[in-house]
């Protein structure tokens, strides 16, 4: 912490001086190791005559003959008051101040200030809670840890993205991931999928996986709107701000290193089955998708074989001889871990090595990481390499340099998983959208499945229509390799020790190499890609990102303290993608495009792998804060910015912002003396912008050199383009309105952090989806209201203090969303999905609500059935689920005793639903452990009522239903797996999580000063260990985390994208 | 120490400069505005509005049971308002508008052709959304740049005679002459050039149009007179004059048929979809000689039509005793109620679906009867009826590797629009021989057409012409409503023309026998579409039709149920 403190001083702080009569010097050091204090204050009592003590803690310091004395201070340490006398030289050493313990965080620009001066939420999360954790994703290491954030992912599978929302979702089309700032400069954390749709693949990596956990030095985490401002519009959704190690400027004395080495296994969280059925339906064997079959009871079916068709190709198999002459038929036996063991035990495991070393000039350090996953199936894999170093020095006495650099490169594979609709995959081939229903008796571990000879798929239908997972598993791949430089660069000048002028240079580039492929002999998706398909894209971007700041910080006199902050940014974004992709493999197996029949510079669905994309946004803003007597706190700011997104007319916009803090404890030092240590409370507004995505006011053509060859030949088109070029879009606006408390209680073992926001973003910009009769598909507008109301909280309580340290702490996160209105004429807009299937944003609804067809009901609410017995659709879509969660909490327990540590966090979502077809299929297709004592051959009756009718065909009243239905009548045709109205498909996704649990132990000093180290410490770790739906089905083990849109906009929909990992393991870190 | 700090000075000067606002706006990825090049717009226009058609007439087929309904047990479940998503974006956001860029490109240049072919596009598409959907948007429509993003529709009459002033206009710029006036497309997948043709066309949509006008009472007097002197006009009435979409061979980009893309897969025996059995049976042995009902005439075009990957029934079961999904000879009673002649499967080999058969889909795509030669450009059927173990499953590059057309309006429709009418009017003499030029001139291209595909029979396999002539001749000729037969005979003729056999359909009421759904209470017939999704969902003034009431289009004043 102490390190931390230290670098606020670099910032200059008053001292006038008048005449003087003698010098007195001496050293500041910490009474807790004696370690030397630099940016301690030292002030002649009653006077605004003093100094702040150099690197080395030493001060110098003229005084007035005469006595007095000098006051020491420094945030966090106890204030210390020594009277002169006569000395020349006064030493002394400060200790820490329980009483006051008031941090010092990072809020943005590179600023740092004391918690008590904000006035709006922050969050820090150390570095003890980030590093050497099982999460290889930093994002997903997030979820839980703070209030005001939720974190969805795309999978278990190694490499896979997270989406994170922070305060709600403002934006019903625009971007509303939070902007990642890495030592003082923003990065690139978007994914650039090659998979264009969910339906091809849902894994969707995001860039902020190129950040090595294990360099982290802490994150901040600004969640309001009057915390980001000076960030600008790219801060609209939050700012996620990380110090790495090697970017910051801790000043440890001397050499410091550590090395470290985990091991975490990775196994996949996947359903329990029932292995009393076999493959059929209502209750009679049959190859079929569906496990509506009879019952294992060693009698033969009179059927073939399910590899009957293979037994040629096989030989090596005599049972798949058997037909329904030979003795019968074939005795189906249940294959009860032919699922389970389509998985593996993955590993991830972690190298770090981190170097560091300083003197009073600066400092250096050094860090590399590798990184190696091997997900829990293969051909799934993560390899990282991070390496970063930094460092910072003095040129001159005024003139100081730091420096980051980061080189990082991260390879990722997987198989394709596109999505599953409970029967084969909806778009491209998708390693589980067959494999989570394989039916009891399928014996897919040990029955071949793939021809020796051509190497095309083998399984069990005889049409040949449905993949062998394992022949996807082997044959199609997505794969990813970025290389990617990222620095910081900064020059800070003193002009005066009230100015200091800072010039910061960003620049973060990366080139993505991505494939996707798919050998031939596959079936059951897209037909194109059947024949084998080979893309292959590299994509580069570059951010660069200039600042200028003059940051003056000026202390006017005991009772009034004044800083500022003027700056400059410019920023500009860049992403160029070249590609191609093959269609038609000659041979088998070799993936280059000389190997395929034909090209083309678009995919399947006709994205094109080649453009680019510029955009630049320039902003000055200015930050002021005012200190009275260390109880208010009063800041004001605002940002103005350029964009090029927007025509010239429109591209601007002013956004201020200002805040309160106010100590009532500092202001009536006898408030609550003996319970309340300090209180604060804080008032913030804030505003922010969004100027759009670029190319949307201009009108253009598009151009398809290839469209068709057709009778004549080939065709070259041209046609306007299906967006609406809208050139009076302006900027949005978003304003934030937050209200704080923080209290720290006896004697601070009682820590409350309490916030209410009410955030809302008006002439949104929107691209609305169009009636194509108006000529168009979509356009940017602005217009609309979405109105996020929420409650953060986080209580820690440390009931027992000192050798043992019991602490628990929760956070608890409500956030309330609304359409307030849309455009005029609008009643809704679609966000993400398929036109009657899809998150909406509808005037006076939660953002996200989704929308499906849905069975009518009774006025009593009763489910309607018609006169076959099937659920009555409604004419229309309508609100079938709204995914947003009533509430998010995490609780977590922290022990400490000796060399001990024991951390572990659960996490609860209370409500919000889903439209899941892992659940709905692990149901409906009748594999699930929660159907094992359901007999198939039973005639079923749907729950619901009849509609009675009169002569003229008019609705009386209503009678419960009695038509009886077959099985697959119920868990096929009324279900979605089997075409169902689709609010059949949606369940609570109330679910409650054990997040993580960690042990750790550090050797005592005894042990480790004999072995000339610093530290040894070993901590085993599990994370994800165990969750539950509580209102799904319990054996289908859906993880509701998951979303089918990966980072793009939608949520609540689950299209069997893949199971969720659980990690444990083994971590050594050995500090010298 | 000064060095340094006018060093970054110098750079933050540096920075300022590089701050250019202006440059990004243009998206570098397309073409502007004025460069647009108006003969790639029509290629465009060209190839979308093949797309439209091919889009419109497969979601309307199955209704009509020429393809085989499948999503559904009900005309509801059957038919969604997403399934139509295509067909309107095709429409409005591909062919109208650029349509209208075109007329608003051409015009000033006096390029009178692609004004005129863009113009009798719009007339087509706005005519076949009215046929299908009923009142869609027309005057509100395609304004998106002044800000209306919810166009109220129009009734369906007035969009009708919007499209025929589109096309009077055509026929105008068409007549015009001189050395740029008179220039022709200079790609033309249609006509190759010949703006005759494209009047003759211009001509024939009108007749069409009128034919359905006329079932107003309101306008059935001045709809006859022009139908009068349309015909005294150059419709399309020979072969060379037929209005097809020619699809390619290239598997990227997609060009083959898409029918050909559905039964003939990049592996064998993966075909997909289904033909109704109705028509199947129809085909194959829906005509008995009324003079001796032991005689059953075979369409002389079902070899063409379709392709059966095997010889019989029992084969298919011998190649997978789960390929079949029902069980032939075990109808529904409802089907036994009504004599309903096909269920399931029939010999030799035929496998389509029933009507409304909303069941999954077994192990079958080696043996299911797959889109012949014509239009699709597959395979011909060149089996004989009783080699009953026959097995050859279909893959790309079979028959005419996908090089099939779209049949958008072929000069036997023509014939049959003839019969029609003169029926209607009563010459029922002259509706019987149009209708037998429509029969003998649909068999006679359908031939030709196999033909320059290398698509042949061996001897004695083609069926005889006049056998089933004859026949057709005795059963109009014996029929109190000669139009039931005139439908029918056009319902056959048109496979792969939904568009037109839908319009047919509504009018006549034929054929009579369509099978009904393979489950009772299917819902009402849909005499029109339900609104698509992206209309109702995304427009204001839309309300989706009521899907258990019966929605007519305007000029379908038929009182015919049809089921």
């Amino acid at each position: 912490m102490r390190k931390v403190l230290l670098l606020c001083m670099t910032l200059g702080i008053a001292s006038v001086t008048w005449a003087q009569d003698r010098v007195v010097t001496g050293k500041v050091t910490a009474a807790e190791d004696g370690s030397a204090l630099p940016g301690v204050n030292v002030v002649l009592k009653g006077t605004t005559n003093g100094t702040v003590t150099d690197g080395n803690g030493d001060y110098k310091l003229s005084v007035p003959n005469g006595g007095g004395s000098l006051v020491f201070s420094f945030i966090g340490l106890q204030t210390a008051e020594v009277p002169i006398g006569e000395r020349t030289t006064i030493d002394v050493a400060l200790s820490l101040d329980v009483q006051q313990l008031s941090e010092v965080v990072v809020v943005g620009q590179g600023v740092k200030r004391e918690q008590r001066a904000l006035g709006f939420a922050t969050t820090t999360i150390t570095a003890a809670s980030l590093a050497e954790k099982p999460e290889t994703d930093i994002g997903r290491a997030l979820q839980g840890r703070t209030p005001g954030l939720q974190v969805l992912n795309s999978s278990g599978l190694a490499g896979s993205g997270s989406r994170i929302n922070i305060r709600g979702i403002s934006s019903i089309t625009g971007a509303t991931q939070p902007l990642w700032v890495v030592d003082g400069v923003p990065i690139n954390t978007q994914s650039n999928d090659i998979a264009t749709s969910f339906v091809d693949g849902q894994v969707s990596p995001t860039r902020f996986l190129d950040i090595d956990p294990n360099n982290i030095e802490s994150i901040s985490i600004l969640r309001g709107l009057s915390a980001t401002t000076t960030y600008g519009s790219q801060g609209r959704n939050g700012v996620i701000l990380v110090t790495t190690k090697t970017g910051s400027r801790a000043n440890f004395n001397k050499f410091q290193g550590s090395v470290s080495q985990s091991y975490f296994a990775v196994d996949a969280i996947v359903p329990e089955y029932q292995n009393k059925w076999a493959n059929g339906f209502d209750g009679a064997y049959g190859e079929f998708f569906s496990n509506w079959g009879s019952l294992f009871d060693g009698n033969p079916t009179g059927v073939r074989h399910p590899y009957f068709e293979h037994r040629n190709t096989f030989p090596e198999f005599p049972e798949f001889q058997t037909s329904a002459t030979t003795n019968g038929g074939y005795v189906p036996v249940a294959a009860p871990n032919n699922v389970k063991d389509f998985f593996k035990r993955g590993s991830s495991a972690t190298t770090s090595l981190s170097l560091g070393a300083s003197n009073q000039n600066g400092s250096y350090n050094f860090t590399y990481s590798h990184l190696d996953e091997k997900g829990f199936i293969d051909n799934n894999n993560l390899v990282r390499d991070n390496f970063s170093m930094g460092g910072n020095t003095k040129l001159t006495k005024k003139l100081t340099i730091a420096s980051s650099f980061n080189f990082v490169r991260t390879n990722f594979e997987t198989p394709p998983s596109g999505a599953g609709l409970g029967s084969n995959s909806a778009g491209g081939p998708s390693v589980f959208a067959n494999l989570f229903y394989t039916p009891r008796n399928i014996d897919l571990m040990n029955w071949p499945f793939e021809d020796p000879v051509t190497k095309a798929s083998v399984y069990y239908r005889n049409g040949n229509d449905i993949p062998n997972p394992r022949w996807l598993l082997k044959n199609t791949r997505q794969t990813n390799l970025t290389n990617r430089f990222f620095s910081s660069s900064s020059l800070n000048y003193d002009v005066t020790d009230w100015l200091q002028l800072t010039y910061r240079l960003g620049y973060d580039t990366y080139n993505e190499d991505q494939t996707y492929w798919v050998n031939k002999g596959g079936v059951g998706y897209s037909a194109l890609l059947v024949p084998g398909a080979y893309r292959s894209t590299s994509g580069s971007n570059r951010v660069v990102d200039h600042s200028f700041l003059a940051s003056i910080k000026k202390q006017f006199s005991e009772n009034w303290d004044f800083s500022a902050l003027l700056g400059f940014n410019y920023r500009s974004d860049e992403y160029r993608q070249s590609g191609l992709e093959s269609l038609g493999q000659v041979v088998y197996g070799l993936l280059e495009h000389r190997n395929f029949t034909s090209t083309l510079p678009r995919d399947i669905r006709g994205v094109n792998l080649n453009f680019q994309q510029r955009s630049a946004i320039q902003g000055v803003f200015f930050e002021g804060n005012f200190g009275y007597k260390n109880m208010l706190f009063v800041d004001l700011r605002g940002r103005n910015d350029w964009t090029t997104t927007l025509e010239r007319e429109n591209r601007t916009l002013f956004y201020p912002g200002t805040s309160i803090s106010f100590i009532p404890t500092a202001a009536f030092p006898d408030l609550g003396v003996g319970f309340l240590d300090e209180l604060k409370l804080r008032v913030a507004y804030g505003t922010s912008a969004n100027f759009g995505f670029p190319y949307s006011t201009r009108p253009n053509l598009t151009l398809n050199s290839q469209a068709r060859v057709d009778g004549i030949g080939n065709v070259v088109t041209s046609s306007l383009a299906s967006l609406l070029a809208n050139p009076n879009l302006r900027p949005e606006l978003l304003r934030e309105t937050e209200f704080g408390v923080e209290g720290k209680f006896l004697d601070n073992r009682v820590k409350l952090d309490f916030s209410l926001y009410n955030r809302s973003a008006s002439d949104q910009i929107i691209q609305r989806s169009l009636d194509p009769s108006t000529g168009y598909s979509s356009t940017f507008i602005n217009a609309g209201e979405i109105q996020n109301k929420g409650i953060e909280s986080s209580l820690w309580v440390t009931p027992v203090r000192g050798e043992l340290t019991v602490e628990v702490g929760f956070n608890y996160t409500r956030n309330r969303n609304k359409v307030v209105s849309l455009p005029e004429g609008s009643k809704e807009i679609l966000i993400n999905g398929f036109s009657n299937l899809a998150n909406f944003a509808i005037e006076g609804q939660p953002l996200y609500v989704i929308k499906g067809t849905f069975v009518e009901k009774s006025p009593d609410g009763q489910l309607i059935v018609n006169e076959a017995g099937d659920y009555k659709q409604a004419n229309d879509i309508g609100i079938i689920a709204d995914p947003n969660p009533d509430w998010l909490g995490s609780a977590m327990l922290n022990i400490s005793w000796k060399g001990l540590t024991l951390g572990t966090q659960w996490d609860y979502v209370h409500g919000g639903q889903i439209y899941s077809f892992t659940a709905a299929t692990m149901i409906g297709r009748g594999v699930a452990r929660d159907l094992e004592n359901f007999d198939p051959t039973l005639p079923l009756v749907l729950p619901g009522v009849q509609e009675i009718r009169d002569g003229s065909g008019n609705v009386t009243g209503y009678t419960p239903n009695t038509i009886p239905l077959t099985t697959s009548g119920v868990f096929f045709s009324n279900t979605i797996i089997g075409g169902g109205p689709d609010d059949r498909g949606v369940f609570d996704a109330t679910r409650v999580r054990f997040r993580e649990i960690s042990l750790g132990y550090s050797l005592p000093k005894s042990v480790t000063s004999k072995l000339k180290v610093n530290g040894i410490n070993v901590s085993i770790m599990g994370n994800n260990l165990w969750f539950r739906a509580i209102n799904a089905p319990k054996y289908a083990r859906a993880d509701f985390d998951r979303t089918a849109f990966g980072a793009n906009n939608g949520a609540g929909f689950d299209y069997l994208g893949g199971p969720s990992a659980r990690r444990y393991g083994v971590n050594l870190k050995i500090t010298f | 120490m000064k060095d340094i700090f006018k060093k970054t000075g110098f750079l933050f000067l540096f920075m300022i400069a590089a701050c250019d606002m202006n440059s990004d706006l243009e998206n570098p990825n397309l073409i502007t505005v004025n460069n647009a090049d108006v003969n790639l717009i029509m290629n465009s226009v060209q190839l979308d509005f093949a797309d439209f058609f091919a889009s419109a007439q497969s979601l309307v087929n199955p209704l009509i049971r020429q393809e085989a309904m499948t999503g559904g047990f009900r005309y509801q479940t059957a038919n969604t308002p997403q399934g139509a998503d295509g067909v309107w974006s095709s429409a409005y956001e591909d062919v109208l508008v650029n349509a209208d860029l075109i007329i608003k490109l051409a015009e000033p240049v006096n390029l009178t052709t692609h004004v005129a072919v863009a113009k009798i596009f719009k007339a087509y598409t706005y005519l076949t959304l009215v046929d299908i959907f009923g009142d869609v948007p027309r005057t509100e429509a395609l304004a998106g740049t002044t800000g209306n993003f919810n166009p109220k529709a129009d009734g369906g009459e007035s969009t009708y005679d919007y499209a025929i002033t589109l096309l009077t206009e055509a026929r105008t710029e068409l007549a015009k002459t001189g050395a740029a006036a008179g220039a022709a497309l200079p790609r033309d997948i249609y006509y190759s050039g010949s703006r005759a043709r494209w009047t003759a066309l211009a001509n024939t949509l009108e007749l069409k149009a009128q034919a359905n006008l006329r079932m107003v009472s309101s306008r059935q007097a001045a709809a006859d007179a022009r139908i009068t002197a349309l015909l005294a006009t150059d419709i399309i009435d020979t072969e060379a004059e037929n209005f097809t979409y020619k699809y390619g061979t290239a598997t990227n980009p997609v060009s083959r048929h898409p029918l050909y893309r559905q039964y003939y897969q990049p592996i064998r025996g993966q075909a997909g979809g289904y033909i109704s059995n109705y028509f199947l049976y129809e085909l194959y042995q829906g005509k008995r000689d009324l003079a001796d009902p032991t005689v059953i005439v075979q369409d002389p075009r079902w070899r063409y039509y379709f392709y059966r990957q095997v010889g019989s029934i029992a084969q298919a079961l011998a190649v997978d005793p789960k390929s079949l999904g029902c069980a032939p000879g075990a109808p529904p009673q409802h089907y036994i109620d009504q004599a309903v002649r096909m269920f399931c499967v029939f010999d030799p080999g035929f496998y389509g679906r029933d009507h409304g058969d909303g069941f999954g889909i077994p192990p079958d795509g080696p043996v299911i009867t797959c889109a012949g030669v014509y239009p699709a450009g597959g395979r011909i059927d060149n089996t004989s009826i009783t080699n009953s173990t026959y097995f050859q499953t279909t893959a790309e590059g079979d028959g005419g590797n996908g090089a099939g057309i779209q049949p958008i309006w072929m000069s036997f429709y023509t014939n049959f629009l003839v019969a029609e009418i003169e029926a209607r009017r009563g010459n029922n003499a002259a509706a019987r021989t149009a209708m037998l030029n429509g029969v003998n001139n649909s068999i006679t291209q359908v031939r030709n057409f196999a033909t320059r595909l290398s698509q042949t029979l061996s001897a004695g396999r083609e069926p005889s012409v006049t056998a089933y002539t004859t026949v057709v001749g005795g059963l109009y000729d014996a029929a109190a409503n000669k139009l039931s037969v005139i439908g029918k005979e056009f319902h056959i003729a048109a496979w792969g023309n939904g568009v037109e056999a839908y319009n047919s359909v509504r009018r006549t009421g034929a054929p009579g026998d369509l099978q009904p759904t393979l489950q009772t209470n299917p819902g009402p017939f849909y005499r029109s579409y339900v609104f698509p999704a992206n209309h109702v969902n995304l427009n204001d003034n839309v309300q989706q039709k009521d899907f258990n009431s019966t929605n007519r289009v305007f000029w379908d004043t038929n009182t015919t149920t049809i089921n």
